[in-house]
């Protein structure tokens, strides 16, 4: 009886458990670079959780976060990761440009072709949430929390896909000489910056479990949005 | 709050816990110093920005890409239902559809591994302050100088002066309480955490109240999500972290770490009460520790799928 019980009143799936487990679980990783548990190998071959009507709305939200997700899991894959096959500037093989912080450890991939395809599946992120839950990015005065905390991941990962660009632009001495691309990257990383910082005044006005991580990137983003002024 | 107070109160917490723990005291004191004088310089930038029109989304202009690809029902209606939304379908969608040339060339890397974050990846906050540009601005901090901080965060929880039995029962006479915690926490946290049945976890809260379920783990569960709904209460301002009555939490998070070590039962209570554990930490901006639930409902997890 009481397993019966048990099993009928505590409707919770392991699978959504999971997924809950590993998105929450990503941000400390990304942060600390902490020991991974193992649950990733599992989580990689499920499906997304399913929802019932009543949390319908919640629950859409909660999938676009964990697509988001997986989005900036691809962007620091693809960008970032001390691995091989990554991308690389063309400008970056100078050694003026050994302060950069994406990988360098190899060559062939264009680093503007991968930043507008990521660019490309961001905004595709955005327009694929349905209209009652999707941020007006126009406007970065979020009415509740959940819709701040869609902004924000917005606009993180969109800050570290020009980043790259904004620290070589940084780091050399004659940006004017730099492909075009690389200025307008640069402007596009700044924007983001300060349209994320516009929006975490918000959300941390409110007690959330994204303070700490919220303030984090708030810092991180004050500094890259006040490096070298772009002329 | 406002935005000064955010930065104020962060770079004051940053300060107080640095001194503690590295060295060449007054130079790291200079450096924060210099950092805070930073922020401070962000209300005006936000009141300037709040004053300039908002930026245009010009992504959006050339990746017109809108609904086109979702159903008519997502493109014409409200809610769809989640059948019927292809988040999956976002990220897996044939790569360049608008750069065809890039589709041909671009490693699209981790794609078995989307939701894994890449080892040794390179954009935390350490790593951005270890870079040149940054360190002319800064000056020269650890790149785990962040972890340095929260692992030498005191982190104390004193002893609940009531036992597990006498909780429940001081609940069971004080349903008005569970009841306005419940809905608080189904209103505030379940939507961005949607694990439990939001019917049938109410039914479950009273069979552990009345004694029909009295696993211990089953009371642990309850009494996180009690602590929870009753945080929720307290705005930022309100209370310092270290001020809240954390007596449900400090309950549970006893009883789920030590059936941690100990429990090998294969349902769900223990690992959601590990997570829901760990959002709390979260809410107390606990990241390390609420990072150690986690590993431990993961370990929990993987023992569940397995068998």
């Amino acid at each position: 009886m009481l397993d019966l019980l048990r099993s009928g009143m505590v409707s919770i799936r392991v699978r959504k458990v999971e997924i809950h487990n590993d998105t929450r679980n990503s941000d400390s990783l990304a942060e600390f670079n902490l020991p991974r548990s193992g649950i990733e190998i599992v989580v990689e071959h499920m499906d997304f959780p399913s929802f019932s009507q009543q949390s319908e709305h919640g629950g859409l939200a909660f999938l676009a976060i964990c697509s988001v997700r997986k989005l900036l899991n691809r962007i620091h894959h693809t960008i970032y990761a001390t691995d091989q096959r990554v991308p690389i500037p063309a400008a970056a093989a100078s050694p003026a440009t050994n302060t950069t912080e994406y990988s360098t450890q190899s060559s062939g991939w264009a680093l503007d072709q991968v930043a507008v395809e990521l660019a490309h599946q961001l905004e595709n992120w955005l327009s694929s949430i349905p209209k009652p839950l999707r941020p007006d990015m126009n406007n970065n005065q979020p009415t509740h929390l959940q819709q701040g905390w869609l902004r924000l991941r917005y606009w993180s990962a969109k800050h570290i896909i020009y980043r790259p660009f904004l620290i070589l632009v940084a780091s050399t001495n004659d940006p004017q000489q730099l492909p075009p691309f690389y200025m307008e990257s640069s402007k596009n990383c700044i924007e983001a910056c300060k349209n994320y910082i516009e929006t975490a005044a918000f959300v941390l006005g409110h007690r959330t479990q994204y303070t700490w991580m919220t303030i984090q990137a708030y810092v991180s983003l004050f500094y890259v949005s006040f490096e070298r002024p772009l002329t | 709050m406002n935005v000064e107070d955010v930065c104020v109160g962060c770079s004051l917490q940053i300060t107080s816990t640095a001194l503690q723990h590295v060295e060449h005291n007054g130079e790291i004191v200079q450096r924060l110093d210099k950092l805070e004088s930073l922020l401070s310089q962000l209300q005006s930038f936000v009141q300037k920005r709040a004053t300039t029109p908002p930026p245009t989304v010009q992504e959006t202009e050339n990746f017109s890409v809108t609904d086109a690809y979702l159903s008519p029902t997502l493109a014409t209606s409200g809610i769809p239902s989640i059948s019927q939304f292809p988040y999956q379908d976002v990220l897996a969608f044939p790569v360049g559809i608008h750069a065809p040339q890039i589709s041909m060339q671009m490693p699209v890397q981790g794609e078995g591994q989307a939701m894994t974050i890449p080892i040794g990846h390179l954009t935390t906050t350490g790593s951005l302050f270890c870079l040149e540009s940054i360190r002319s601005l800064i000056g020269d901090y650890p790149e785990d100088f962040f972890f340095q901080i929260e692992s030498s965060r005191r982190y104390v929880r004193e002893t609940p002066n009531q036992n597990l039995t006498q909780m429940l029962n001081s609940l069971a006479a004080d349903r008005p309480r569970v009841e306005a915690a419940l809905e608080k926490f189904f209103f505030e946290i379940h939507p961005h955490y949607p694990i439990l049945d939001e019917t049938k976890f109410p039914i479950f809260f009273d069979a552990v109240l009345s004694g029909s379920l009295h696993r211990e783990i089953d009371a642990a569960l309850c009494l996180v999500i009690l602590a929870l709904g009753e945080l929720i209460w307290h705005s930022p301002d309100s209370k310092a972290d270290d001020e809240l009555d954390c007596t449900f939490f400090t309950m549970a998070e006893n009883i789920l770490t030590s059936q941690s070590a100990a429990s090998f039962e294969l349902d769900t209570s223990l690992p959601s009460g590990l997570v829901y554990a760990a959002i709390y930490l979260c809410y107390l901006q606990r990241p390390l520790q609420a990072w150690k639930l986690i590993h431990m409902a993961s370990t929990q997890l993987q023992l569940i799928v397995s068998q």
